[in-house]
């Protein structure tokens, strides 16, 4: 297989804790992406065999066809990526990761007759252990069972993948998504043990922005969590300072006071004299230890709290700027101000925009970080986003096939390199 | 500044056999005006990002953040000349993908993948209707690039005068 067909058929996948990536490098640079999730049907009952539903998981823009009741919904829909590591036997977990897959490779396989399968480059979390990565490859070969989709993969971590697409071969990666964060420094190869990872993501800010909304008086609308997600989007603020915004927001009503009209409904959210509480849902991302939060903890509200999984401990309540720091400090001295001097932001928690008019009061993610690092002492620090956040995992995927040759075959003792799939 | 989410132009260049890697391509089309380095190209306003580099340095890919014919049509000459070929892809979505396949008789709302002859190259069609996207490729080399070919099919993709065209694509979308 030639080096010309490989490069028109790289095919990346990015699995992100909420969200997944998907599609070929013929999409040009934005991916396809639908929830990372699947819905077990319940295919005992009358209605399902009447209407001949023979799939035992629903994957992708499906669905929502197929939800039930919101009792049903919590037993039957399955996150897979939930924390990035899947246990070894959580069979349904993987049924979803093979499902949506499929899926993923189904909806851009060509009909074409030249058409012999893609290279696909897969993306985990940087602490998946060994077991995912063959079981991906197991999934790879029995998805080709019915036809040849992949004709070669590989897997990456995902913080590696965001270097490649930005092309900084030692830097230090902050990869936030909807349930967790990774901060991994780069020195060609990931660092593995100075790797951390925090327990939160933009799950937690929406958690919160749950609560703003109970003490808004919209406890209705707080139970639906698309809707949270598009409140905290929609209103959230990361301020410069917490203490000093929340002074200007008390003070600048009207320069703070925001109502957000749900489209095709007749919602309308108006925080009214609580609005200055906008800066809470960006300050939790980067620092929920503040006193502030105490109420909310004490009110009932859970707290990113620290659990194992597998071998690796994530933290619930470390600040964002202390967990770099801790994750920087344990690679060499000589190395510490190359790690500082490139750091990366990626993953859609950190999209944060600011309004015009609060500029300086608010601040992106970026330039919070910065902020906190210098407050801690680290000096000479820089601090980017990504271009497009969401997508900088697949972008990376996308360049690393693009790049290693076929004849480059899989080494375990690297993690490197293409396994044939068939 | 990338064009927009709809629109996305991408060059694959492959080096001549006895080229000596990326560097050396760098240098010579900095005599055409296309100054940078491994990750970016510009001249005046114009500019792209060099997104990939295979490994044996025998190919590079840039993503090209302007629509303008004669920009994209001097930076295809001047890579040219130094390649063997170029492969050029226009990545679309949304109502300009839809217009684009259109224009050329094909209908997006089927999986497929089409090659067409178009002012003297070959056009290669695939289109990608849950995502509701559509590329289009043909690959150029010097001979075809030295005839015109970039700003002839640009026009055929995008309609004459691309940005004026483009931004009325846009705005029905909206």
């Amino acid at each position: 297989m030639s080096e010309e067909y490989k490069r028109e058929h790289v095919f990346g996948l990015d699995y992100g804790t909420s969200d997944f990536k998907f599609g070929p490098i013929t999409l040009g640079e934005i991916p396809e992406v639908v929830e990372n999730r699947g819905y077990f049907v319940d295919k005992s009952s009358l209605m399902s065999r009447l209407m001949g539903v023979k799939r035992d998981v629903v994957v992708g823009r499906d669905v929502p066809k197929f939800l039930e009741s919101k009792e049903d919904l919590a037993e039957r829909m399955v996150y897979p990526m939930r924390n990035g590591v899947i246990a070894k036997d959580d069979l349904k977990a993987w049924k979803v990761i093979e499902e949506i897959t499929r899926y993923a490779l189904e909806s851009f396989a060509p009909e074409d007759e030249e058409f012999n399968g893609f290279y696909v480059v897969a993306s985990l979390s940087i602490i998946a252990p060994r077991y995912m990565y063959e079981k991906l490859f197991e999934i790879f070969r029995r998805i080709n069972d019915k036809r040849v989709l992949v004709k070669a993969a590989t897997v990456i971590p995902q913080p590696l993948a965001v270097a490649i697409a930005q092309k900084i071969p030692t830097c230090t990666v902050v990869e936030s998504g909807h349930g967790n964060t990774q901060i991994c420094p780069i020195s060609m190869y990931p660092i593995r043990n100075a790797v951390i990872a925090l327990n939160r993501g933009g799950g937690a800010a929406n958690i919160l922005t749950a609560e703003i909304l109970k003490d808004a008086g919209y406890g209705d609308l707080a139970k639906e969590e698309s809707l949270v997600r598009r409140v905290k989007e929609s209103i959230g603020l990361i301020p410069r300072d917490l203490d000093e915004a929340i002074e200007y927001g008390k003070t600048h009503l009207d320069e703070i006071r925001v109502s957000l009209k749900i489209p095709g409904t007749r919602i309308k959210i108006d925080l009214g004299d609580h609005s200055w509480t906008r800066f809470l849902i960006g300050e939790y991302v980067f620092n929920p230890g503040h006193e502030i939060f105490q109420s909310y903890f004490t009110r009932g509200m859970p707290k990113p709290s620290d659990v194992k999984i597998g071998d690796t401990y994530f933290y619930g309540m470390m600040d964002m700027a202390e967990s770099i720091i801790t994750s920087i400090e344990k690679c060499s001295v000589e190395l510490q101000p190359y790690l500082y001097s490139k750091i990366l932001l990626s993953g859609g928690n950190f999209g944060w925009t600011v309004p015009e008019n609060l500029r300086g009061v608010a601040v992106r993610s970026d330039e919070k970080l910065r902020e906190m690092l210098l407050r801690k002492g680290v000096e000479n620090v820089s601090v980017t986003i990504t271009g497009d956040p969401k997508y900088s995992v697949w972008k990376g995927c996308i360049v690393y096939g693009y790049a290693v040759p076929v004849d480059y075959q899989w080494r375990w003792e690297k993690f490197e390199g293409w396994m044939k799939i068939a | 500044m990338p064009l927009n989410s709809d629109l996305r132009i991408r060059l694959a260049c492959k080096l001549k056999p006895e080229a000596k890697g990326v560097s050396e391509l760098l240098e010579k089309i900095a005599s055409y005006g296309w100054s940078g380095d491994r990750s970016r190209l510009s001249k005046g306003g114009l500019a792209a990002r060099i997104t990939g580099i295979s490994l044996d340095e025998d190919e590079l890919m840039l993503s090209v953040d302007f629509d303008d014919a004669d920009g994209l049509d001097d930076l295809a000459k001047a890579l040219g000349r130094e390649c063997w070929y170029i492969d050029v892809y226009y990545h679309l979505r949304g109502e300009l993908a839809q217009k684009a396949v259109e224009s050329l008789g094909l209908d997006l709302n089927s999986k497929n993948i089409l090659r067409m002859r178009e002012s003297g190259v070959e056009l290669k069609v695939e289109l990608y209707p849950d995502a509701g996207a559509a590329t289009i490729s043909y690959r150029a080399g010097w001979g075809e690039l030295n005839r015109g070919i970039v700003k002839k099919v640009h026009g055929r993709i995008l309609g004459s005068g691309s940005r004026r065209g483009l931004k009325k694509l846009l705005r029905w979308g909206k």
